[in-house]
């Protein structure tokens, strides 16, 4: 068994786009709802916060919980 | 859709809390029924019930009393313990998926990736996007410790992160860890088998690294 060309090509963007140091999970969560207030009050690339971007692309279970605060925090 | 938000500060909200006794039972309510509405919204594409949102906001409730500490204030209160009761539910809807599955993905996974740990040898190939990913499979196979190419494999076989911590006995930081270290040993290592970065960009195509 072995993965997939579909699976390698997740995997091959996901490296292209791994930094030296990204925050994790949790200190994602710590920092999201900042995030989204500075998003959600029309600031689409709010300085300072270039790991939690990253880490959306990363993660695509902290991409899911943040696309439901954003449903229900959208004004 | 706006989720009607209550009307008390930062601060307020963090002394009532603090508290026992009637103030802190009468704010908790509050926040209670606060996260009820947010998580209906949050979570109205899934198959959840109206018993399961109470769950959800009560243990959220719970987390966000004990992690007042953490709070760092930057936003607004509401908004940081709407993170935690999403995180909550979430969590919890991914365990559920795990315990419905009919397969055992996490074990499938876990297999595959001792099956590749045993087999070292990849048929050449000419074409350059194939070559590439045939580096990036000989990478997993050979430069991967064992546990590391199980989180691979298992999070691109979508098992949920909480799933995989708690069968490979860690939590879900180190596991981040884990696979964060393997992205990174893999991506030094596509490099010295002389795959740029602008390489890589190129065989993904433009669109998919934006």
């Amino acid at each position: 068994m072995t993965l997939t060309p579909d699976e390698l090509n997740v995997l091959l963007r996901l490296v292209h786009i791994t930094e030296t140091s990204e925050i994790n999970c949790d200190e994602f969560l710590a920092r999201v709802s900042t995030y989204l207030e500075r998003l959600v009050q029309g600031n689409r690339s709010p300085a300072g916060f270039e790991q939690v971007l990253h880490h959306l692309k990363i993660c695509p279970e902290c991409r899911e919980e943040f696309e439901a605060m954003l449903r229900a925090h959208d004004e | 859709m706006k989720t009607h938000v209550p009307e008390r500060s930062n601060t307020q909200w963090l002394a009532l809390l603090s508290k026992a006794g009637a103030e802190q039972s009468d704010a908790a309510q509050e926040l209670a029924a606060y996260l009820r509405r947010v998580l209906a919204v949050m979570l109205q594409h899934m198959r959840v019930h109206d018993d399961d949102i109470e769950e959800f906001a009560q243990e959220a409730l719970c987390r966000i009393v004990q992690q007042l500490d953490t709070f760092r204030d930057e936003s607004r209160f509401t908004t940081w313990a709407s993170a935690i009761a999403g995180r909550v539910a979430f969590t919890a809807i991914r365990r559920r998926r795990v315990r419905e599955q009919h397969d055992d993905l996490f074990a499938q996974a876990q297999r595959t990736a001792h099956e590749m740990g045993q087999q070292h040898d990849m048929v050449e190939r000419n074409e350059y996007r194939t070559r590439m990913l045939a580096a990036l499979d000989q990478l997993i196979r050979n430069e991967l410790t064992d546990r590391q190419r199980t989180v691979i494999v298992a999070e691109l076989r979508g098992v949920p992160t909480i799933e995989i911590a708690e069968r490979l006995k860690t939590n879900q930081n180190a596991l981040y860890k884990l696979a964060h270290d393997a992205r990174r040993k893999i991506r030094s290592g596509l490099i010295d088998a002389g795959f740029s970065a602008t390489a890589i960009r190129n065989a993904l195509g433009a669109e998919d690294t934006q």
